[in-house]
């Protein structure tokens, strides 16, 4: 869900204001519009956060993606898949799958109230570094905590995996962000699986808006192609270890199926969960600094594009030179993603034409909740 | 018996319904009381608690938020676009549920705290009548041992807003800026004197102090 009320109010207010807004424009999403905007900030103002502080935006980040997954997998794929009218209904039917639920969700929220304060709209994050940072007892107290969570994200993927998917295939453009050696989530350039590279700076003259006057949702290609980013995006586009490309093949996972993002979902969860792992390990070995917020050097235009849930979420901002903003640009993962859904459900549509009423609305429904989109408020 | 939970959002974020979704072995728990819905349409019979978050722009959600009073036995506002307006709304284009339909309570904050929902949803459960915290959020700040940000020349709304939070802004190191709204009776002379000193510019502090909406309830 989309806050235009607040997306537009940014204008004319003040550089420390900008990411508190932001975080407001999509509450699912409230970490990634805050990490995006602070780090257009930097690339405007000239600051460059220090390695501590990228590394702890870094776990801020993972488990944000964690957390949105685990969500949308628990609360509305799972209970599609095993016939129940809701997620309360796990706890009563499913208490050991219930209970996994539970300790990945506990997992992140301890994560997020040590770094940033809490899930939804963060508090300590802000341009140049952190307002508070966690104690080195407390992030080993996490780490000791930990030590099982591994085991529940590799029974989350098992369970997954047992979902028999719609088999559906067609062409896609992905996109993601790309760095050598990394999982690249807020680093890197943006790549294509059809060869465009390109810096966050860059994104207009690659990302085309073929939207009509007043459509209210823009759609958004790249140059003339219809775009896919999110889990499968970054599957395709990164390099995985040889464990993570066998548990694809032998899962049979086809990334030109739409419906594979279920797959994706709990896959990038295995993933994160070994990253945000090492780096509660680094961190409990080496003492978080209470390091100075990094102020401002000049003000002028940046960009920044980081990784989201849902894909890639872009920010452009213009700042006078008292440090107001005077104009921005947002590209969100729903108007990337939004040409390639309404292309999908034509083509599910097609295929599923001789099957049953029932079947057909199923496979629809499905279509629409493997899709984890965020759709703006009319305004 | 179950009662029935349905959540309404109107212009917002989501963030509210997402904090109050958050928490699963809470929801599970409330899940043993409620039968916790979204709505497919405005066509129930009657609901025994609607949640509300986000402010309206339009008559059409003017007509859907008193059908929504129509159908619901308690109706609770969560959040502050659906108290104050929330951030970034505009005052002559934006009402709070408020301002639409008789509110039964409001759960403040942007998000809400998800304990204090959880708890006005068990009393609403057992009939007990809730009640917000009327001190202010400082009362929880000493408590949690933080150095007095208006002592240090520093922003703070801390005064005149609401306590049930646990100062978790000031906690990790931000200012309050009073996204739960006021307390009863809010010495806002006093606050504008202290501001004064920190922030020079009177439009400034009108800024600060509306920074989450019409905080005039």
């Amino acid at each position: 869900m989309n806050n235009l009320s607040a997306e537009k109010s940014l204008i004319g207010k003040k550089f420390p204001e900008i990411p508190i807004i932001a975080s407001r424009i999509c509450g699912e999403l409230s970490v990634s519009h805050s990490l995006t905007a602070i780090k257009a900030i930097e690339s405007a103002c000239g600051i460059t956060p220090s390695v501590q502080t990228e590394k702890l935006r870094r776990l801020m980040l993972i488990a944000h993606i964690i957390k949105s997954h685990t969500d949308h997998l628990y609360q509305s794929i799972i209970p599609e898949f095993l016939g129940l009218e809701s997620f309360c209904d796990l706890k009563k039917d499913h208490l050991e799958i219930f209970k996994n639920a539970i300790a990945l969700q506990k997992y992140t929220d301890r994560i997020f109230h040590l770094v940033g304060g809490r899930a939804v709209h963060q508090i300590s994050t802000v341009s140049g570094g952190f307002k508070s940072y966690p104690s080195t007892l407390e992030i080993e107290s996490l780490d000791n905590d930990s030590k099982n969570i591994a085991d529940s994200a590799n029974e989350l993927l098992s369970l997954v995996f047992s979902f028999k998917l719609p088999n559906i295939a067609r062409k896609i453009t992905f996109l993601a962000l790309h760095k050598r050696d990394i999982y690249a989530l807020d680093t890197g350039e943006v790549w294509s699986d059809t060869g465009e590279h390109f810096m966050a700076n860059e994104a207009e003259q690659f990302l085309i808006d073929k939207s009509i006057a007043d459509q209210k949702i823009r759609k958004i290609f790249l140059k003339n192609k219809v775009i896919s980013a999110g889990s499968l995006a970054r599957l395709k586009l990164n390099k995985l270890s040889a464990e993570i490309k066998k548990t694809i093949d032998d899962a049979q996972m086809s990334f030109e199926n739409p419906y594979s993002n279920i797959y994706a979902e709990a896959i990038e969860i295995n993933i994160l969960i070994q990253e945000s792992l090492e780096l509660l390990r680094h961190f409990a070995k080496n003492d978080i600094e209470d390091e100075p917020i990094k102020l401002p050097k000049k003000f002028g235009t940046g960009s920044a594009v980081c990784e989201s849930p849902t894909g890639l979420l872009f920010y452009s901002l213009d700042f006078d030179k008292e440090g107001r903003l005077l104009k921005y640009e947002i590209i969100t993962p729903t108007e990337l993603n939004l040409l390639a859904f309404k292309n999908d459900y034509k083509i599910v549509q097609k295929t599923i034409e001789k099957l049953d009423k029932r079947e057909q609305a199923r496979l629809i429904k499905l279509l629409a909740l493997s899709y984890n989109i965020s759709l703006p408020r009319d305004d | 018996m179950k009662k029935t939970l349905t959540i309404f959002s109107l212009h917002c974020c989501g963030g509210c319904s997402q904090e109050f979704l958050s928490d699963y072995q809470s929801i599970g728990q409330l899940a043993d009381c409620f039968d916790i819905t979204e709505p497919d349409d405005y066509g129930h019979d009657s609901i025994d608690v609607a949640l509300v978050e986000g402010h309206l722009k339009s008559e059409k959600e003017e007509k859907n938020l008193k059908l929504i009073r129509k159908i619901a036995k308690t109706v609770v506002a969560i959040g502050a676009c659906a108290h104050l307006s929330g951030v970034g709304s505009q005052k002559k284009s934006t009402k709070t549920v408020s301002d639409v339909i008789k509110v039964d309570y409001i759960i403040p904050g942007c998000p809400i705290s998800k304990k204090e929902l959880y708890h006005c949803l068990m009393d609403l459960y057992w009939g007990k009548k809730f009640t917000l915290p009327d001190l202010a959020v400082c009362f929880e700040c000493r408590q949690n041992g933080n150095k007095c940000l208006l002592k240090d020349n520093k922003i703070c709304l801390g005064p005149i807003t609401r306590m049930g939070c646990d100062s978790i802004c000031v906690n990790n190191g931000e200012a309050c800026l009073g996204c739960r709204g006021h307390i009863p009776a809010p010495n806002i002379e006093k606050i504008k004197e202290a501001l004064h000193p920190i922030v020079q510019d009177e439009a400034e502090i009108d800024h600060l102090l509306s920074f989450y909406g019409n905080q005039n309830e």
